[in-house]
C-alpha cells in the first residue's frame, strides 16, 4: 500500500551490514578461529582393532586442550586406503585428520600400486607414538644368548622357525632384515595376525615369536615366554636388560609408530595448531595411562621432522618390498 | 571367595543399575544388526561399541555379550524368511529354513532356530565357566594342521549338498574355492587377482557372494519359474511356534550342533560358519531321518542354528585364558576391556574375577533374554509373509543393495550381489549346488593357509598331518566318511547282482 520510508530502509541495510560483518568475518589465520567444530579424524580399520584404539585415546587426550572435541569415524577396508581415498577428498580445512601407520600409508599403496593414496598425498601433522619390536624365545631355550642361537642358525638354515603376523607387515621385515643382517635364514611362519601367531609360538609349533609386547606382557609375566631382542635404536624402557639388535651388530631398527596426516593442502597454520595440542595432549594423565597400557613409547615428531622421518621410511621399506618382490612392475 | 560366592556376586553386579535394560537392548540390537546383511556380529558389536564408553566396564561387556549372542540369532530371520543370510554363520540355516518357509512354516522354523540356539549358547556358556582354565591349555593343542583337517572334514559336506550328479557338485565346490584365492596371500602378500582394485585386497565379500547366489538367484527364478503364495495352512499354523513335540524331535540335532559348536569355538582360525556347516552335515549323518534334509528337515535348522550359537561360549576360551581372541567378535570383547583399561591375558581372570564372573553371569542373563526378545522381534517380522510378491521382492533388493555397500562402503559389493545373483540362477537351472560353492568359499581360505602353514611349520614335511594325533584323528574320519558310502553301494550292488544271478539260475 505505501512505500517504504527511506529511514527504514536505511535501518535494515545497516543491520544487514553489521551481521555481514559478524557472520562473514574472513577467515583469518590466526588459531584462535581454528577449531570452531568438532574435528573428524579418520581411521581406516575397524572399532575396537589397535589402530582405533590408538585414535580415540588420542582424541580424548585433547580434551581441555582443544576448544572443540575430535571424534572418530572409522573407514575400514583394503588395508587402511580404503579411509585414505576418503580423507583425500574430503575440504582441506582443518576438519579433517587422518590416521596413518607404515601400512597403511606406505606398505600397502605400493604394493597395490596406488600412489595416490601413499603418505605424500597428505601433509604430516605429527607422529606420536609406536610400540617397539621384540622377539621372543620360550623359557627353556636351549640358547642362552642371541650370538648363541645365531651360531645355531647359521649351522641349521631353516630350522629357527619364526612365528609373526602377514608377510608384508612390519614383524615380517624385522625377521627378513635380521636374516639378511645377520647372514642367517629363518623359517618365518607367517599368521593373520598377532594372536593367532602366539598361539602357534605357545603350542611349541615355533622356536621364536616376533611382535609388540603390548599383546604378550603377561606371557612373559607367567613365564611362558622371555623377551630375547628388541629392534629399536636403544635398550627399551619395559625391559632394559634386553639388548638391541643394533648393540649385537645388526642393524634392525622397526617400530609400529602410529601418526596423524590431513589432507593436503590443509592451512599450515591449522596444522600447527593441532601439532601443538597433539604434543601437550601427550603429557595429559589420559595419555600417559593409555601409553602404560599398551606398553608403547612416545614417538613424538612435528610437520617437518615428520616428513623427513616418512622420505627416510619409504625408502627403505620400498627396499624391502622390491626384495620381496611384492610389487608389480 | 568361593566359586558360587563370585558367580551370585557377578549376577549382581550384572543386574545392578542399567544392567538389565543394557542387556536387553543389546540382545535387540544384535538380533537387528545380524538380521541386516553386511552387519555381522562382530560389526554390530563393533557399531555398539562406542555406546560403551560412557559404561562402566562391566556393564559395557555384559552389553556386547547381548548383541554377541543375539546376533547370533539375527542372522537366520532373512535366511529362513527370504533366503538372504543376515551374517555368513546363518547360511548353513538357510538350506532347510528357506524350505521350510516355502512349505508354509517359517515361525515355526524361525522357533526352532531361537530356541535351539538359545540352548546351545546356554549349555556353552556352562561348559565354558565350569572349565575355562583347563580348557584354555586345550587351545594350545589346536594348531594349523588340526585346523585344515577340520576343514578338509566340512568340505565332505559337498557330497551331501548334491542330489543329483556328484561331478557338479565338485565343481560348484571347486568354485567356490577358487573364488577365495582372490585378493592379499598373508602368506607371500602377494596380491592374487585383484584386477588392480583394493576392493579386492581382503579377497570379495563373502556377504556379498553368498547374498547373491542365495537371495538374488531366488528373485530371478521366481520371476521366471512364479510359484505363487506360499500354501495357506489350516488355522494358526503359518505363525505357530514348534510344539513340544517337534522340538523333542530335534533334540539329537540339537546335541551334535551344541557339541559340534563348543568344539570349533575353542579351535582357533575355524569360527562360527565354519561350524553350522560341520554341524548340518553331522545332524544329518546321526538323523532317523536323513532323506529329509534339503528338503525342509527342521533338524536342517537346529543343527546348524544350534551350533553357531554354541560357538560363543568356545571362542571366549582362549581370549579369556590366553587374551587372545577366538574370533572376531571375542575381539571386540578384548577392545572393550582394554579401552577400560584393562589388559588382557592369562591373568585377566585372577587379576579381574569379579569382572570376569559379572561377563559370566551376563552371558548367562543374555542367553535367557534371547526367548522373549526374539520373539517379539519374529513375530514383527513374520509381517514379511504377509507381503505382495512385487513389494516383497522390491524389499529385498533394496535391503541387498544398502546392506551389501553398507559392510564396507563399496560399490563394487552391490554389484557383487547382482553378478552371483545371475551366476547362481544359471547354477539352479543347470543342477549345480550354490550352497557347495558357498562352502568351499567359507572353508577354501582355511584349506589353503592352514595347510601351506603347517608345511611351514613342518619344515615341509608332510608326515605332519598324521603324526599329530587331533589332526590324524580328523583326516581318518574325512576319509571314512568318504569311502564308507563307496563301500556301501559296492555292497548293495554286489548283493543285487548275487540275488539276481541266483534268480537266473533258478528259472535256468
Amino acid at each position: 500500500m505505501s512505500r517504504q520510508s527511506p529511514g527504514r530502509a536505511l535501518t535494515i541495510l545497516v543491520v544487514a551490514l553489521v551481521l555481514m560483518v559478524f557472520v562473514a568475518r574472513p577467515a583469518s589465520p590466526q588459531a584462535a578461529d581454528y577449531p570452531t567444530r568438532p574435528i573428524t579424524f579418520v581411521v581406516g580399520f575397524a572399532p575396537g582393532g589397535g589402530a582405533d584404539v590408538f585414535a580415540r585415546a588420542l582424541a580424548d587426550a585433547t580434551k581441555g586442550i582443544l576448544p572443540q572435541a575430535i571424534a572418530v569415524e572409522n573407514r575400514p577396508g583394503a588395508g587402511g586406503t580404503a579411509a585414505n581415498a576418503y580423507a583425500s577428498g574430503r575440504p582441506t580445512d582443518g576438519y579433517t585428520i587422518l590416521f596413518a601407520h607404515a601400512g597403511s600409508s606406505i606398505i600397502t599403496p605400493l604394493i597395490t600400486n596406488q600412489p595416490g593414496l601413499k603418505w605424500d598425498a597428505f601433509d604430516p601433522v605429527a607422529r606420536i607414538h609406536g610400540e617397539e619390536e621384540w622377539l621372543f624365545v620360550r623359557p627353556d631355550a636351549q640358547w642362552k644368548t642371541p650370538e648363541e642361537l645365531v651360531a645355531f642358525a647359521k649351522a641349521n638354515p631353516r630350522r629357527i622357525r619364526v612365528a609373526g603376523s602377514a608377510i608384508g607387515g612390519i614383524d615380517s621385515f624385522v625377521v627378513l632384515t635380521w636374516d639378511k643382517a645377520a647372514g642367517i635364514s629363518t623359517q618365518y611362519i607367517p599368521h593373520e595376525g598377532g594372536g593367532p601367531a602366539t598361539l602357534t609360538f605357545l603350542g611349541g609349533n615355533a622356536e621364536m615369536l616376533v611382535g609388540n609386547v603390548s599383546e604378550v606382557f603377561q606371557h612373559i609375566e607367567a613365564k611362558r615366554m622371555v623377551p630375547f631382542l628388541v629392534a629399536s635404536e636403544r635398550r627399551s624402557s619395559i625391559f632394559p636388560n634386553v639388548p638391541t639388535m643394533k648393540e649385537k651388530g645388526w642393524d634392525v631398527v622397526y617400530a609400529q609408530w602410529r601418526s596423524v596426516l590431513a589432507p593436503a593442502g590443509t592451512p599450515p597454520s591449522r596444522i600447527a595448531a593441532l601439532t601443538v595440542a597433539f604434543q601437550k595432549a601427550l603429557a595429559s594423565d589420559s595419555w600417559k595411562r593409555f601409553n602404560g597400557n599398551a606398553k608403547a613409547v612416545d614417538l613424538y615428531l612435528g610437520p617437518l621432522e615428520f616428513r623427513q622421518f616418512l622420505v627416510n621410511e619409504e625408502a627403505r621399506l620400498t627396499r624391502i618390498i622390491d626384495e620381496l618382490g611384492l610389487r608389480r612392475r | 571367595m568361593s566359586f558360587i560366592d563370585n558367580l551370585l556376586a557377578g549376577f549382581a553386579t550384572a543386574l545392578a543399575g542399567p544392567g538389565i535394560l543394557v542387556m536387553i537392548g543389546g540382545v535387540a540390537w544384535g538380533i537387528i544388526g545380524g538380521a541386516i546383511p553386511g552387519i555381522s556380529g562382530a560389526v554390530a558389536m563393533a557399531l555398539a561399541l562406542p555406546y560403551t564408553f560412557g559404561l562402566d566396564a562391566a556393564t559395557a561387556l555384559v552389553m556386547l555379550a547381548g548383541v554377541w549372542a543375539g546376533a547370533n540369532y539375527g542372522g537366520s530371520i532373512p535366511a529362513i524368511l527370504m533366503r538372504m543370510p543376515g551374517t555368513p554363520a546363518a547360511a548353513a540355516a538357510l538350506l532347510d529354513g528357506y524350505e521350510l518357509k516355502r512349505q508354509g512354516y517359517a515361525s515355526k522354523a524361525l522357533g526352532i532356530s531361537l530356541i535351539c540356539g538359545t540352548i546351545g549358547g546356554l549349555v556353552s556358556v556352562i561348559v565354558l565357566i565350569a572349565m575355562v582354565v583347563p580348557l584354555g591349555n586345550a587351545v594350545l593343542a589346536f594348531a594349523s594342521p588340526e585346523t585344515f583337517a577340520l576343514a578338509l572334514f566340512g568340505l565332505t559336506l559337498i557330497a551331501g549338498l548334491t542330489e543329483r550328479s556328484f561331478l557338479k557338485g565338485l565343481a560348484a565346490g571347486f568354485f567356490g574355492l577358487l573364488l577365495t584365492t582372490i585378493g592379499l596371500d598373508t602368506l607371500t602378500g602377494s596380491l592374487r587377482f585383484t584386477f588392480g582394485r583394493s576392493e579386492f585386497l581382503s579377497g570379495m565379500d563373502i556377504v556379498s557372494v553368498m547374498v547373491g547366489l542365495f537371495a538374488v538367484s531366488e528373485m530371478f527364478y521366481q520371476l521366471s519359474h512364479p510359484a505363487g503364495r506360499p500354501p495357506e495352512l489350516e488355522g494358526n499354523a503359518s505363525t505357530a511356534l514348534p510344539t513340544l513335540a517337534e522340538l523333542r524331535s530335534v533334540g539329537r540335532a540339537t546335541v551334535v550342533g551344541t557339541i559340534v559348536g563348543i568344539i570349533v569355538g575353542i579351535m582357533p582360525g575355524a569360527g562360527a560358519t565354519a561350524s553350522s556347516f560341520v554341524a548340518y552335515n553331522e545332524a544329518r549323518r546321526w538323523s532317523k531321518r536323513p532323506d529329509l534334509f534339503g528338503k525342509g528337515s527342521m533338524e536342517g535348522v537346529a543343527a546348524p542354528e544350534t551350533a553357531n550359537n554354541a560357538v560363543q561360549g568356545g571362542d571366549l576360551v582362549p581370549t579369556l585364558a590366553l587374551g587372545i581372541p577366538g574370533s572376531n567378535s571375542a575381539a571386540i570383547m578384548l577392545a572393550a576391556l582394554i579401552l577400560h583399561g584393562i589388559v588382557p591375558g592369562p591373568f585377566l581372570l585372577t587379576r579381574h574375577t569379579g569382572l570376569v564372573f559379572t561377563l559370566f553371569a551376563g552371558l548367562i542373563i543374555v542367553n535367557l533374554l534371547m526367548i522373549p526378545v526374539g520373539l517379539v522381534i519374529l513375530r514383527g517380522c513374520l509381517a514379511v509373509l504377509r507381503l505382495a510378491p512385487p513389494v516383497l521382492v522390491g524389499s529385498i533388493l533394496a535391503i541387498v543393495v544398502i546392506g551389501t555397500y553398507a559392510a564396507d562402503l563399496f560399490i563394487l559389493n552391490p554389484v557383487l550381489a547382482l553378478v552371483f545373483g545371475i551366476i547362481g540362477y544359471g547354477m539352479r537351472i543347470y543342477g549345480f549346488s550354490a550352497a557347495a560353492t558357498v562352502l568351499g568359499m567359507v572353508l577354501g581360505v582355511l584349506v589353503e593357509s592352514e595347510l601351506r602353514r603347517s608345511l611351514l611349520i613342518s619344515l615341509g614335511s608332510w608326515s605332519i598331518f598324521v603324526t599329530r594325533p587331533i589332526s590324524a584323528v580328523l583326516l581318518v574320519l574325512t576319509l571314512g566318511v568318504l569311502i564308507y558310502p563307496a563301500v556301501m553301494y559296492a555292497q548293495t550292488r554286489r548283493r543285487a547282482r548275487l540275488v539276481s544271478a541266483g534268480g537266473a539260475a533258478g528259472t535256468g
